[in-house]
Parts: C-alpha cells; sequence; structure tokens
C-alpha cells in the first residue's frame, strides 16, 4: 500500500486486499498519513482483488474520518468484485464512487 | 489442500485450521482455488471465497471459552448443480437470524450475515453443546442462467438508454417551457411532477438554500415539512444519500424507500431534491438514478441562471439611478453665461465616479458682476454628491448676503451643522463675488484651497482659513478683499488637481497650481485658452496621451476660471 498527499487531498493506492485480516493494518496506515493539513481522501480501489465486511467498514471508518475535516472520500475505479459487494451491501449510495 | 475426492458428479476440498485470521484467509483463499479447479464460473467463486471468509471470521471473533482448544473443519462439495459447504467449529454459536438486516449506513460491522445470507441459496444452521454446524448450499450458476443476466444486463443498460433519450426530450420541453414560467417555485413544481410520474414515486420535495435555510418550493404527496436529517446531511456532504423506512411527517408514517439528490454549484449548496415510493422497498434502478441526477443538474442551472437574471436588473437599476443622479448632477452646474460687466467665467468639473462630491457655481449680479461658489465634499459617489446639492442649494438661498461671502458663509455653516455632524461628513467651500462698481473681489474660504487671483501683475491667495462646514457650529470667517484690476484672472480649485493617487498628470502642491497660474495667466489671458492650458496640464485634452484621458481619476477634479477685462 502507498500513499501520496498533495493539495489537501491523500491518495491510497495499492490496496490488494482489505479483509478482517488487513483492515486493522491499513486503516492504521492511513490514519497515520492522513496528517492534519489533508482533508480529502482518496481510496483507489482499482487493485483490490477481496473486499469482505471488514474491510466495509474500513472504507466507512475512513470516510468519517474524512468527513470530521469536512472533507470527502472518494473511491477510485473500485475493481467489478467490489462494486458488487458494495451493491449488495447498498453501500454504493453511501460511498462517493468515482470511475 | 488437494480435493478429498473426486467422482463425474461430485468433488469435495476438505480444510481444517485453527479459528485465526491468517487461517480463515487461507480457507477461504483455498475455496477459490478449489472451486476454479472444479471449472465453476467466476460469479460462484468470488461469491463463495466471501462466504468462507465471513463464516470463518465469525469464528475468530466469537471465540468462547479461550482455554479450550478450538478447530474449524471446513468440507466443501461440488455437485453439477451446486455447491455445499459445511463449516464446523466449537465456539459457543449464536442464534441465527432468520433475516439478517443491513445495520445502518454508517455502521462500521454487522454486515457478516447479511452477505452469507444474500450470496447462498440455502443456510442450515445447528448449534449444539460440543460444536455447531453450519451448512450452506449455492446453486450453480449455468450457461443459461449467466445468458439470461446478460439478457437483464441488456434490459437495464436500454431502459437507462431509453430514460437519458427521455430525460433530454423532456428537459428541451421544460427549456421552452421556462421562457414562460415565470416563478423558480412554478418551475420546480413542473420538474418535480415529471419526476415524479416517471419514477412512479409518490412523493417529492424540492428545497433551495435561502438565507442559509432549506426552503420548501415544491412538494407532492407530503404536507410542508421541517427538512429531514438526511436531506440536510445530503447537502452537507453533497452526496446522494437513500431514504428507507419510516420518515417523520412523511408518508404519514409508512416505510418509503427513496433519493435525496443535493443540488451545489462549485463549493456553494443550493438546495436539495427528494423523491420517495412506498409500498415497496425497491431502490430506483440506474435509468431513473440517472434521469434523477439529470433533471437536478438542470434544475441546477436553472437556479444559477434565474440567480444572474436577478443579479443583472439589479446592477441594471442600480446603474441606471445612478446615471440618472449623475445626468442631475451635471444639470445642477451652471450654464455658460454671457459676461457680466465684462466678467466672464468658465468650469470644469469631472468626477472620479459618474457622481461625485464636487461642484462649482455661477450665479450672475445684475449691476455688480458674478457670484462665485467651488465646493468639495468629503467622499465621493452618491452620499457626497447628495451632499453637494444640498449645499449648493443652502447657498443659493442666501442670495441677499452673495456681496457679504464671510456673512454667508458663516450662515451656511450654521445651517448645515447639524447636518453634517450627524452624517460625519465636512465641506470645504470657498465663496466670492467680483463686484465690478467696487472694483474688488471679496472672497470667504471655509478650508478650501487657496483662491488663485492675479490682479496687476501680482498673485493673491484668499485662504483657507478656519476649518470646513460641518466642523463648527457657529464658525467666523475672515473675508479676503483683492483690488480688481482690468486684466485680472481668478483660479479655483479643489483637491484633485494636486490628488497623486489619479493616474493622470497633476501638480504636485497648491502652491504650484498657484505658481503655474500666475505664469500661464499672464501669457495666455484669453479665458479659452487658460482653461485649455489647465485641462492640457492635467492629462485631459487630445493634445495629451489617449491613455492618460482615459485613466482613472481617484478624487474629483473641479476647476473655475474667471476674467476681468
Amino acid at each position: 500500500m502507498q500513499t501520496n498527499a498533495s493539495n489537501e487531498t491523500l491518495k491510497v493506492t495499492g490496496v490488494t486486499e482489505l479483509t478482517a485480516l488487513s483492515a486493522r493494518e491499513v486503516k492504521e496506515n492511513i490514519t497515520a498519513a492522513f496528517s492534519p493539513e489533508l482533508v480529502n481522501l482518496d481510496f483507489d480501489a482499482s487493485q483490490m482483488e477481496f473486499l469482505d465486511s471488514s474491510g466495509l467498514g474500513t472504507l466507512i471508518s475512513l470516510q468519517k474520518l474524512a468527513a470530521l475535516r469536512n472533507g470527502s472520500f472518494r473511491l477510485i475505479s473500485p475493481t467489478p468484485s467490489s462494486i458488487q459487494i458494495l451493491e449488495l451491501t447498498r453501500l454504493h449510495r453511501v460511498f462517493q464512487i468515482v470511475s | 489442500m488437494t480435493p478429498d475426492s473426486q467422482s463425474t458428479t461430485a468433488r469435495s476440498w476438505h480444510w481444517n485450521g485453527p479459528p485465526t485470521l491468517e487461517a480463515v484467509r487461507e480457507a477461504s483463499a483455498g475455496t477459490r482455488r478449489f472451486l476454479t479447479e472444479s471449472g465453476l464460473l467466476e460469479n460462484d467463486i468470488s461469491a463463495w471465497e466471501l462466504v468462507i471468509a465471513e463464516a470463518g471470521n465469525n469464528c475468530v471473533f466469537h471465540p468462547g471459552d479461550a482455554t479450550q482448544t478450538q478447530r474449524i473443519d471446513l468440507l466443501v462439495t461440488v455437485t453439477p448443480e451446486k455447491v455445499i459447504a459445511r463449516i464446523r467449529d466449537t465456539t459457543p454459536g449464536f442464534d441465527w437470524p432468520d433475516d439478517p438486516e443491513l445495520p445502518p449506513v454508517d455502521a462500521e460491522t454487522g454486515r457478516g450475515l447479511f452477505l452469507i445470507h444474500a450470496l447462498t441459496d440455502s443456510r442450515t444452521y445447528a448449534r449444539g453443546p460440543h460444536g455447531n454446524i453450519l451448512e450452506l448450499e449455492r446453486n450453480c450458476q449455468s450457461s443459461h442462467q449467466q445468458a439470461e443476466d446478460l439478457e437483464a444486463t441488456l434490459m437495464a443498460m436500454t431502459e437507462e438508454l431509453s430514460s437519458c433519450y427521455e430525460s433530454l426530450a423532456s428537459i428541451f420541453h421544460f427549456i421552452a417551457e421556462g421562457r414562460d414560467v415565470e416563478t423558480l417555485e412554478e418551475f420546480a413544481a413542473n420538474i418535480l411532477n415529471h419526476l415524479i410520474q416517471s419514477t412512479s414515486s409518490r412523493i417529492g420535495i424540492i428545497r433551495i438554500v435561502r438565507n442559509g435555510k432549506l426552503v420548501t418550493i415544491a412538494s407532492h404527496g407530503t404536507p410542508d415539512t421541517p427538512p429531514l436529517a438526511v436531506e440536510t446531511d445530503a447537502l452537507g456532504a453533497r452526496l446522494d444519500r437513500w431514504v428507507s423506512g419510516t420518515q417523520d411527517n412523511l408518508a404519514d408514517g409508512a416505510p418509503v424507500t427513496g433519493i435525496v439528490h443535493p443540488f451545489a454549484y462549485e463549493s456553494q449548496p443550493l438546495g436539495t431534491l427528494l423523491l420517495a415510493r412506498t409500498g415497496t422497498d425497491a431502490p430506483f434502478n440506474a435509468g431513473e438514478e440517472s434521469m434523477i441526477r439529470t433533471f437536478s443538474e438542470f434544475f441546477t442551472q436553472h437556479i444559477l441562471s434565474r440567480r444572474h437574471e436577478e443579479e443583472a436588473i439589479r446592477s441594471s437599476i442600480a446603474r441606471r439611478e445612478f446615471e440618472l443622479a449623475a445626468s442631475i448632477q451635471h444639470s445642477l452646474l451652471p450654464p455658460p453665461h454671457p459676461p457680466v460687466h465684462g466678467v466672464a467665467a468658465t468650469g470644469h468639473c469631472e468626477s472620479a465616479l459618474s457622481i461625485g462630491g464636487d461642484f462649482y457655481d455661477l450665479i450672475p449680479l445684475e449691476d455688480i458682476g458674478y457670484f462665485f461658489v467651488i465646493a468639495d465634499v468629503m467622499g465621493k459617489g452618491v452620499g457626497a454628491s447628495m451632499m453637494a446639492a444640498v449645499t449648493r442649494s443652502a447657498i443659493r438661498s442666501l442670495g441677499e448676503d452673495f456681496d457679504r461671502p464671510a456673512m454667508l458663509l458663516e450662515k451656511v455653516a450654521t445651517q448645515l451643522y447639524d447636518d453634517l455632524d450627524r452624517l460625519e461628513m465636512f465641506v470645504t467651500v470657498a465663496v466670492g463675488v467680483i463686484d465690478v462698481p467696487a472694483g474688488v473681489i471679496r472672497i470667504a474660504n471655509a478650508g478650501h484651497c487657496p483662491v488663485a487671483v492675479v490682479s496687476n501683475g501680482s498673485l493673491t491667495e484668499a485662504g483657507p482659513e478656519n476649518p470646513p462646514v460641518g466642523i463648527e457650529n457657529s464658525p467666523n470667517y475672515p473675508e479676503h478683499e483683492i483690488k480688481l484690476t482690468p486684466g485680472a484672472r481668478l483660479l479655483a480649485f479643489t483637491d484633485g488637481i494636486v490628488d497623486p493617487r489619479n493616474e493622470r498628470p497633476c501638480f504636485e502642491s497648491e502652491n504650484l497650481v498657484c505658481s503655474w497660474f500666475e505664469q500661464t495667466a499672464a501669457t495666455t489671458p484669453e479665458l479659452p485658452a487658460l482653461k485649455s492650458s489647465l485641462l492640457d496640464f492635467l492629462g485631459h485634452h487630445s493634445s495629451s496621451t489617449a491613455s492618460s484621458s482615459a485613466a482613472l481619476l481617484a478624487d474629483d477634479q473641479t476647476f473655475l476660471l474667471i476674467a476681468f477685462d
């Protein structure tokens, strides 16, 4: 996983799995990189091969993190399997998804 | 791990491991590999990978007695028709719900059982004192089902395309209709009715932000209610929010399913659209969502267009009033008068804005000569111009004192003091009379620039003395009396011609104005030529550069020239 900060936005890339096993570490790393001057979070989900319910919880907590700073949280180019799970849980209506 | 058995009808794969997140991930990944080898389609494979992960994680998150040695045992069996997974664990177990529901959208947990339920066709959970067995089945997707799915997808795409076309056609209709619709409320009601019909909704509300609050401008199927929390939330987040279940004051408490779409322009929130159905929990399909968003964008543009029109009208009215004020002010300047007893006069007045606080006045006095005024009201624009008109009027009302300038000035100062004091304004004024029979010029100056008189070859500067009008209640002003000789020239001016902020040439000081006048009056005595020279110096004439003539003034420029021959 990589993070890159630019223009008030932290971009997260290279997450291949967001599961109960990896969720905690991913969240801690992003939270640490989300320094006070940043307000927006762009989560690149284009390489995410596996997403489970704990991973969904992590995405929701990241969205709350950005909202606390009046910023936006965007899911960038999620994979078809991730979109399927987001739609199944109706969270595709909650997240701002950018193709 | 490898398949335990292999036949033409069924294959099985067995896995056993501890209840840890690492082990569960290994089990779900192993399930993927086994099902891939078994030739299942990707949809089924990814569904089972997730189901096994969720079921296994449940065992990890609810371990029960940690002192007991616990294991998870998984057996996956593939038949041509379906896949069966049997998961045995030794945790205390739990009551398996018949119909797991999704938690609130902002909940970070609680979706695991829902996913298992949604991705399987059959679930059996047996909870016992020594362990639990969860048996899950999912029918395999056949190529026939795949074709049906593809057909359904194509249908949905066709519907979406169709609704896009309908949206476009309707938008053209609304554009044409919008020209005849007078109010935003009426236009919003038309849009809302169209969306209600197109999406089979029962309830609709359009609200816009006015004075920082969401105000209803159109509604359908519901009384006017205060904004719902979900509307405020959608507007704040500038994201669609879905409405489900019962909502206060909507549909008489019946459950609704719908959407709230916010309107915004850049960072400025403009309003919200709420559409909801009753009697169904089916969300809007992609085509309907697209239509809702398209119309919302269209409505946003309409709101912005209306606001621009209103601002343009307000601006136009203000500009017209400003032009009218400028015209009135210009008409207050004296018209050209013929010489009286050999006294001729001319003036120039240019405001930094189209209206300003400078003015001059010339009143011919029969058998005497001329009474003149030059004044500068503190400030520029409408306020200064109004005070200039009041001052001019006050001076003109004291015609009996035109031959006694100091007394007139004292009366004007007393008369205007209360108003000027209240408005925290003041006026610098110089007044004077050219008394030909008496052979003198008498001048009184209330804080104004000096009045320069060149008579008999020498320069006299009258004033300024004492404060401007509006500073003291009953001031006293001395009167300058200057001998009038043929060939005398008088220049009165405002400080705009010595203001370095003006983007034009100007004098560096009042003294230099007087010196320039003394020299130029000697060489260029003719009044029109003298005026022309002064305007040239100030960069006003065509002989100066065009750019300097068009340059902006920071302060009004006014002067008055009088000649006695």
